[in-house]
């Protein structure tokens, strides 16, 4: 087993994405995109309020809160962030970075990282053991510097 | 769990990865990899594209019947990749339609042969006394039997990243199959717009068969815009959840994906 490096870019994008759903209701998107931590309240998009967008394919009775929710701009050590999250009957369904400053060309990285720091215990630890890699397919060559590579040669 | 038991072949134009909790027999582990290879060895002579002589290229180039399969040695597993093609087909809209891929449209099965004969590997491997293990095929997953008293954990690539994961699904049993451009660029085709599909960056599909998790990443990436609202419906009639990755830094997942990644709990 190896220790494979998962991106954890800042805590700050990291707070802003810890999400919390479970006590909301629909109908309710001002609440819905709530901070942690020492991070500012982030409730509410550029506008003063969040965007919600409720889907008419959706015939089940909501169990909580529904649609797309924008927060606040927030500065981080690579710019300025702005995440929105999308919302399915209570549950986490999607998230968008919607805009960040490009510090040091390293914009790119943070958008990629968004996703890794959902409410992950584990991947806060700086690091997931990970015993296989899913990914689009790697050609004989492409293998070779692969993190699935890694993974086999890490065997006994 | 102390180490682990691998074995690497170069199959299908990519590279099959197997591997076993560390306390396995290694002439059991050996021997059940070696019958797995040969499964995926023989499926890739049957169903190669790329072999001029294959029984698929004979169909594309009209010199076998399918109406004569019955004969044919192969003939019940050629069956079994038509059916599971017509499957894709009609389940997908015509977005997966393996006889109009390429320009000219030809038949060409390879979206769904890798994962239905990693799926039969994987079974070889079982039939073989290898309960525990995990087979990798050039990217799309096959576990099984879990990692002792743990689940088997599979990273999902980043497509912007190489050699980083976006984030970790936890299975004791099934299948983690991806479709993606990031290593072969856009390969997958559309036969809605006769070009291949660039709409996504990458789609995971998750439930208990690698065939047709497979099939339906490999769907959903032709399906493009399309694929999130596709793979809610498929979701909730199949229970195989998905997760995509477009060009403009979002990703969606499924309503019940957090049932296999734990990070998407809320």
């Amino acid at each position: 087993m190896i220790k494979v490096a998962v991106s954890l870019v800042s805590t700050a994008v990291g707070l802003v994405l810890l999400l919390s759903f479970k006590s909301h209701t629909a109908g309710a998107p001002k609440s819905a995109l709530a901070g942690t931590g020492s991070t500012p309240a982030s409730t509410a998009g550029p506008g003063g309020a969040a965007t919600h967008s409720p889907s008419p394919r959706r015939t089940k009775r909501p169990r909580g809160a529904h649609g797309t929710f924008t927060g606040d701009p927030i500065d981080t050590p690579y710019g300025t962030m702005q995440v929105a999250a999308v919302v399915s009957n209570g549950r986490l369904t999607g998230v968008t970075v919607l805009r960040h400053t490009d510090v040091g060309g390293r914009s790119a990285q943070i958008d990629a990282a968004a996703l890794p720091v959902l409410k992950s215990e584990a991947m806060s630890a700086h690091g997931a053991d990970i015993d296989v890699v899913s990914g689009a397919t790697y050609t004989s060559r492409g293998y070779a510097g692969s993190l699935q590579s890694a993974l086999d040669k890490a065997g006994i | 769990m102390t180490g682990r038991r691998t074995a690497t072949a170069p199959i299908m134009g990519t590279v099959m990865s197997i591997a076993a909790p560390g306390d396995t027999d290694p002439d059991l582990f050996a021997a059940a990899a070696e019958a797995a290879f040969a499964c995926l060895r023989h499926a890739d002579e049957v169903f190669s594209p790329f072999k001029t002589d294959s029984p698929v290229s004979l169909i594309r180039d009209g010199a076998l019947r399918v109406a004569g399969l019955g004969d044919h040695p192969e003939g019940a597993r050629i069956q079994e990749i038509l059916d599971l093609c017509h499957a894709l087909k009609t389940e997908s809209g015509g977005a997966f339609d393996a006889w109009a891929v390429g320009d000219p449209p030809a038949f060409d099965p390879c979206g769904a042969v890798k994962g239905w004969a990693a799926e039969r590997a994987s079974a070889a491997l079982t039939a073989h006394g290898l309960t525990g293990h995990t087979l990798g095929a050039g990217g799309d997953v096959r576990v099984r039997g879990g990692a002792g008293d743990r689940p088997w954990r599979v990273g999902i690539a980043d497509p912007r990243r190489p050699g980083r994961v976006l984030t970790v699904a936890e299975l004791a049993d099934g299948a983690v199959a991806t479709s993606g451009t990031a290593e072969r660029g856009a390969h997958v085709w559309d036969p809605r717009t006769g070009r291949p599909a660039s709409g996504l960056l990458q789609v995971s599909v998750i439930g208990p068969s690698l065939t047709w998790a497979d099939g339906y990443a490999t769907a959903a990436m032709a399906l493009g815009p399309q694929a999130y609202d596709w793979l809610t419906d498929l979701a909730e009639r199949t229970g195989y959840e998905g997760l995509v990755v477009d060009r403009e830094s979002r990703m969606r997942w499924t309503p019940r994906m957090a049932r296999f990644i734990p990070a998407l709990a809320s």
